[in-house]
């Protein structure tokens, strides 16, 4: 059997718990489960509005806050049982790129300390020869020359250079998926297109696969193998991204994706304003149960 | 004779410090009919929004006009008038909307006040009723509900406060509104939500839009004509339907050609740091437009 990379199950974070009572409790992501193969690499979107909670699944899967509930297996291991040295590897092997590429950068050092500091952390090598063959190996594959950038500070380049430089950083440690946090949305639209076909490049050629969050539907339309629709911490769609795009079936997904601004067509009449209900975000729910509305197409009903 | 509410002749501005002086816009012109909402494009550092705090005069320092005319109306010069008729001018005829709008709002004061406050430092109206029953009118016009009237910013959602900016910047129904990236920090249902707002409150008073942004497909909903920005300079101007249907300029065909679809899949395009210095070059050289179809201007290629 196809041992899967990633398996998420039941996934679930609340924020504010019991303890302080006073506090209002926010359940910020629930009951989410997802599977990773690990013979076929995917780039999977999170999609979601802001609040949603697609950032809270980049910092559970990333370790960085511990889930209230539910389990994420790494390579059929749970996360939460890694010993020191298995959870370096697993920091090596799932690597992270984040939305602001300004502040990503320690102003004082030039763009080579981060992958000096990356070097050091995972012991990759010693040998002064090696480690830059390995940055400019990196570097050259997002298109760019260590010349032009290293010796620079990081207010000398642009957001989409700054940007590149991070997916370089992460391609260096050889990573078997890599957390995309909203990696386009600040990059001018111009040079949005090169960073989402390097993240191609990177699956096809290199056999990395990709969770990525967005808010941007037109460009995970264009990348993405399968979509996650979250909304107020649940799956409410999910499945292959162009069925899912194309036939809308949760009230929620279809009013989202009617209200992409494009350049086919013009919205159709007006979309009525709904209140945001955010008193229901403090219950946890119980597990939604998903119809198949095609084949590889699966919503809850609304 | 077309009369125009906005025309902007060869306008430039400059950012001097003592190191060097760069120039931000460099003698671009447009105009905006009665009634007409113009999208106004380009990327960072485009110059785009430069342009727009220098229609209303409100570059800060170092950033300085050196040139050319901006005329209201037909009539008043912009860049002439004294601070205390611009002050006559400003919120009555002019309005402006920001990205941030929304979170200049004062935490301690309730909506009401807030637009009152504006209303009443143009505008004489002693009629408390009457003032009153303006406000409430103007939160209908923006489709917010009665409760907003007395409650606080920190009450309201995002786009809610988005909304009453729009009421405020309404309230004394200008000629002109000016729409700095009004809806970029929403959600995608949100943010459709604003703009119909906005297209909404353009239609019922008649007046004209000037709306800034980076976002084509945003624009595509929302304007009638376009003028895209790189660099200072103006490359392309004409109707929306026109310029993306058959976009003319070498970096107006890139900006169309890497706005992804939810319709198909297709290969996007990027621009790489050679092309867009190249593009730049030539404009210093000469950017002079040409009409290639009746309204379609475009820069030399």
């Amino acid at each position: 059997m196809d041992q899967s990379l990633l398996e998420v199950n039941d996934l679930t974070k609340i924020f504010g718990e019991a303890s302080q009572k006073q506090k209002k409790q926010v359940v910020a992501l629930q009951h989410f489960n997802a599977v990773i193969s690990g013979t076929t690499p995917k780039i999977i979107t999170i999609a979601g509005e802001s609040g949603s909670g697609k950032s809270t699944l980049a910092n559970l899967i990333l370790g960085f806050i511990k889930p209230s509930f539910g389990t994420i297996m790494y390579k059929g291991q749970d996360v939460s049982s890694f010993d020191k040295g298995e959870m370096l590897t697993y920091r090596r092997e799932v690597q992270a790129v984040f939305q602001d590429p300004y502040s990503i950068y320690n102003p004082y050092y030039c763009v080579e300390h981060i992958f000096d500091i990356a070097m050091h952390n995972f012991k990759l090598t010693d040998d002064k020869q090696k480690k830059r063959d390995l940055i400019e190996d990196a570097l050259n594959l997002v298109g760019l020359k260590g010349e032009n950038v290293l010796r620079n500070y990081p207010h000398q380049l642009s957001g989409g250079q700054l940007q590149r430089v991070m997916i370089a950083r992460a391609y260096m440690l050889k990573p078997n998926l890599i957390i995309a946090d909203e990696p386009v949305s600040m990059i001018d639209v111009s040079l949005r297109a090169m960073i989402l076909e390097i993240m191609m490049k990177l699956k096809d050629e290199y056999g990395i696969s990709f969770i990525y969050i967005t808010h941007d539907f037109s460009t995970a339309y264009q990348i993405s193998d399968e979509i996650y629709l979250l909304y107020h911490g649940m799956t409410v769609e999910k499945g292959n991204t162009v069925k899912v795009i194309n036939n809308p079936h949760h009230l929620y997904t279809k009013d989202l994706i009617a209200s992409i601004p494009t350049i086919d067509e013009k919205w159709e009449g007006h979309i009525e304003v709904t209140e945001d209900l955010e008193s229901d975000r403090g219950q946890l729910k119980p597990t939604p149960t998903f119809m198949e509305v095609e084949p590889k197409h699966w919503a809850v009903l609304s | 004779m077309n009369s125009y509410v906005l025309d902007v002749r060869k306008l430039k501005v400059d950012y001097a410090t003592s190191m060097k002086t760069i120039q931000a816009v460099k003698g671009i012109s447009f105009s905006i009919q009665k009634g007409e909402t113009l999208g106004l494009i380009g990327e960072s550092g485009s110059g785009k929004t430069t342009t727009a705090m220098a229609i209303l005069r409100l570059l800060q320092n170092p950033g300085r006009v050196v040139g050319g005319e901006v005329i209201l109306n037909s009539d008043i010069d912009l860049l002439t008038l004294s601070e205390r008729e611009l002050r006559k001018v400003r919120w009555t005829e002019l309005a402006l909307i920001t990205q941030g709008s929304m979170n200049s709002l004062n935490p301690t004061m309730r909506v009401c006040e807030q637009i009152a406050d504006g209303i009443l430092a143009h505008k004489e109206m002693n009629d408390k009723n009457e003032l009153n029953e303006y406000i409430k009118n103007l939160l209908k016009l923006v489709g917010l509900p009665e409760r907003v009237f007395n409650q606080f910013p920190h009450e309201l959602s995002g786009g809610m406060k988005q909304r009453v900016c729009i009421a405020m910047a309404a309230s004394l129904n200008p000629s002109l509104l000016i729409a700095d990236e009004p809806t970029s920090a929403l959600d995608v249902i949100t943010q459709r939500i604003v703009a119909q707002t906005l297209l909404d409150i353009k239609e019922r008073l008649n007046t004209s839009l000037l709306i800034i942004g980076h976002d084509i497909g945003l624009m595509a909903q929302m304007a009638d004509r376009v003028a895209v920005m790189i660099d200072g300079f103006i490359v392309e101007v004409g109707t929306m339907q026109e310029v993306l249907s058959s976009p003319e300029h070498q970096y107006t065909q890139i900006l169309v050609d890497s706005m992804p679809s939810i319709k198909r899949r297709k290969p996007l395009t990027a621009i790489d740091e050679r092309t867009r210095s190249e593009i730049s070059n030539k404009l210093c050289v000469s950017s002079e437009m040409t009409e290639v179809t009746t309204g379609h201007w475009v820069a030399v290629n």
